[in-house]
């Protein structure tokens, strides 16, 4: 498994869950989202430091991603959907995802045994001594990084994104750029063109999830805030959660004041740019592709669907499911998960919407016996971030055990070494057994026909 | 001076291994490429072909200098859905090497070889894809004979008049060598290398210079697709331009990113760029009958 190029951020969703998959693909747990030992072996002492030098060593292990202006200039673009392409396996596959980010979707993805390529990455690029809560400084001083991400392609859409409710630690010192691809790059065109053969199914992930920013130019936009636990309402006017957050982090304003948004673009990390829209049309109907698009708004909605269809699958297989894995942002190991007949729910993150998420799945279905939860922490109290006691009710609908799977409830949400210990933990939860037979395309559109619509998921067939 | 013996018996022992390497790729074997050695005139000849007969012209995939038809075999499984694929390898390359005491053929020599081994595999008409000198072999068989040829894919045409010197193609090469460092075709350079011998390959390409394509351009009467990778730098997009204008019937194709060996690094993209190209080809050829 080889490290993602420069340009490429290994703590972000997108790269995360291209491993995630890939080593699902490949038959193998998802043990090490920082693919380096060394940091998986340094991260348990981080654990032990003090809160503030705990922080700033989180902060330093990202900047360590990060690019400089000078590498932002002349990102390699190719090279780097070359390296999302080859790390999958080289061979045929009866359908391929393309698209939006989602943690349901790679589930679906690792039952059938087919890749996903990702639309959107994270670029981040150091900057330091930057102000998180300061939006008209982060975007007058994005726009030269702007520019030359602009510049590296012209196929490219640039979504400068600031979000310091989250994000506040690695804001720092860095500065987070999402790109999406308008066009596909020559490398996944080649990808899947050599891996899906005529009569083979390209599946768009198509997330509508939209988010007011400021344009910049014409393939370029700011968005400050993003999807989590505060709402748009309170990124743009402020309120009380807000002035109460800033208060805590010793912050002299009491609102944020971020640049007036002047369009509704999709948002910066689940949503999908629907100008490859076209393309994809094209190219399906050239090589004689089945093109289907799953269309949601709520990332999270997609997850309600894939418990589904897991319960389903594994019915199917002669299991009757009673374990429930809950994944959070970028843990998850998909191939522990089926080897362990649990059915996966996905949420974004470990906010209260999240949380609700999880409680409407939980009200909705026969207790489970087992359920394991994963927590990620990002080093920051944020407005709308769920409680340990709030997580602890939910575990508590399992009839047998519900359990934080490598948590350390203690230092939640500045537990780093989460990232070291979720799967080591996971994988001991149950008995590890051979996987059902791979999902057909048919029986994964059949459900996603039969429960789409209760939980706001289209399954649009284009031809 | 015993090291350097030792690594030069090492080098003898491993130019020899690459000698003797089977002339198609055992994943392309795996997908059902089969290959055949025939005697085509003086010269023994090797061709692979697609597994499927399929209806309509053949398409025949032409190396360019130094790597032989192995380059092409992925093209050829890409194509091989819908086309009939013969790859020869030109005699004195690949699986056609010949003993260094044989004569070094002229371009204008190789197309007629070609056109030998047409007669030889019952090939009347067929539409031809070259890379690189390939392009000047199937430029000269277009010329010498017009009836055997529907149409041509000119990829990275050599040799770009405006640098007609070997100093200035060898740095070309290398440039556009690290564009494509990814997915190199020198290993499989370094077995064509050994198989051809380097005098050989030298040889060739010193007439390789001297051959002027553009003067054949004017003469072709096939409808041809000239074909540039935006990434190639050894046939820079204004020499292409030119190439196209001089063409009765040419058309310019750009694909970008791609680079100059891209039938070998982006076989499948560049197989279905391309297709529409033969599809019409084919059409005319059936409109024609």
């Amino acid at each position: 498994m080889s490290k993602p190029p420069k340009g490429v951020a290994r703590f972000d969703s997108s790269a995360a869950m291209v491993m995630a998959l890939s080593n699902a693909l490949h038959q193998r747990p998802f043990s090490s989202p920082s693919q380096s030992p060394t940091l998986d072996r340094m991260l348990p002492a981080l654990n032990l430091l003090p809160e503030r030098v705990r922080e700033w060593g989180y902060a330093l292990g990202g900047m360590a991603e990060g690019i400089t202006l000078s590498q932002a200039q002349q990102l390699d673009i190719e090279g780097i959907a070359r390296w999302v392409a080859s790390q999958y396996p080289q061979q045929q596959y009866q359908a391929a995802f393309v698209g939006s980010s989602n943690g349901a979707m790679v589930h679906l993805a690792a039952a059938m045994g087919v890749p996903w390529l990702p639309q959107t990455f994270l670029c981040p690029v150091r900057s330091l001594h930057n102000d998180p809560d300061d939006a008209q400084k982060g975007m007058a001083d994005g726009k030269p990084i702007t520019d030359a991400l602009l510049a590296a392609s012209p196929h490219l859409a640039v979504h400068h994104m600031q979000d310091p409710n989250q994000d506040r630690l690695m804001l720092d010192q860095m500065s987070y750029f999402r790109l999406k691809h308008r066009k596909l790059p020559l490398e996944y065109h080649e990808f899947l063109l050599s891996a899906l053969p005529p009569g083979g199914t390209l599946v768009i992930n198509h997330c509508t999830q939209q988010w007011p920013a400021t344009r910049t130019s014409d393939r370029s936009f700011y968005q400050f805030g993003a999807v989590g636990g505060a709402t748009e309402q309170e990124y743009f006017s402020g309120g009380p959660r807000v002035m109460e957050y800033l208060a805590r982090n010793g912050v002299e304003r009491e609102k944020w004041e971020p640049p007036a948004p002047d369009v509704t673009v999709p948002e910066a990390e689940w949503g999908f740019d629907a100008h490859l829209m076209a393309e994809l049309k094209k190219l399906a109907n050239s090589q004689n592709w089945k093109l289907v698009e799953l269309r949601y708004e709520n990332p999270e909605a997609l997850s309600f669907v894939t418990a589904e269809i897991y319960r389903d699958w594994y019915l199917s297989a002669g299991v009757i499911a009673s374990r429930l894995v809950v994944d959070n942002f970028l843990l998850m190991d998909p191939w522990t998960t089926m080897q362990q007949y649990a059915i996966p729910f996905w949420l974004t993150f470990c906010t209260e919407p999240s949380a609700s998420s999880l409680q409407r799945y939980l009200e909705r279905q026969p207790r489970f016996r087992n359920i394991d939860l994963l927590l990620f922490s990002h080093g920051t109290e944020s407005i709308g971030m769920a409680s340990i006691e709030r997580w602890q009710q939910l575990l508590n609908y399992a009839t047998d055990e519900g359990a934080f799977i490598g948590v350390d409830t203690e230092r939640f949400p500045r537990d780093f070494a989460t990232l070291s210990r979720f799967d080591e933990e996971l994988k001991q939860r149950a008995p590890l057994l051979p996987p059902p037979e791979p999902l057909t395309t048919e029986t994964f559109l059949a459900g996603v026909q039969r429960y789409g619509e209760k939980f706001q998921v289209e399954c649009l067939l284009h031809n | 001076m015993a090291a350097a013996m030792a690594g030069t018996a090492l080098f003898v022992k491993q130019w020899r291994k690459w000698q003797q390497t089977p002339p198609v790729g055992i994943h392309s074997h795996q997908a059902g490429l089969a290959g055949y050695y025939q005697q085509v005139g003086p010269w023994r000849m090797f061709t692979r072909v697609t597994p499927e007969s399929r209806p309509g012209l053949p398409v025949v995939l032409l190396h360019g200098l130094v790597l032989s038809g192995r380059a092409m075999e992925d093209l050829a499984l890409a194509l091989g859905w819908e086309y009939r694929v013969l790859v020869p390898d030109l005699p004195g390359f690949g699986g056609s090497s010949l003993p260094a005491s044989q004569p070094v053929l002229s371009v204008d020599q190789l197309a007629e070889a070609l056109w030998l081994w047409m007669q030889q595999n019952q090939l009347s008409r067929a539409i031809f894809i070259g890379n690189s000198m390939g392009c000047q072999v199937l430029a000269a068989l277009a010329v010498a004979h017009p009836e055997a040829v529907a149409g041509l894919v000119l990829q990275g045409p050599t040799v770009d008049r405006h640098n007609r010197t070997l100093l200035r193609q060898i740095w070309r090469d290398w440039i556009n060598g690290r564009r494509e460092a990814h997915r190199s075709p020198a290993a499989l350079s370094r077995i064509d290398y050994a198989k051809a011998g380097i005098w050989r390959a030298m040889s060739t390409m010193r007439l390789m210079m001297r051959d002027r394509i553009e003067q054949r351009l004017p003469h072709i009467k096939a409808p041809t697709l000239v074909v540039r990778g935006s990434f190639d730098v050894v046939s820079p997009a204004r020499w292409v331009t030119e190439m196209v204008a001089l063409l009765p019937r040419g058309e310019l194709m750009t694909i970008p990113q791609g680079t100059h060996t891209l039938h070998y690094v982006y076989p499948w993209s560049y197989s279905r760029a391309i297709r529409p190209f033969i599809a019409r080809v084919q059409k005319e050829q059936e409109n024609h009958e």
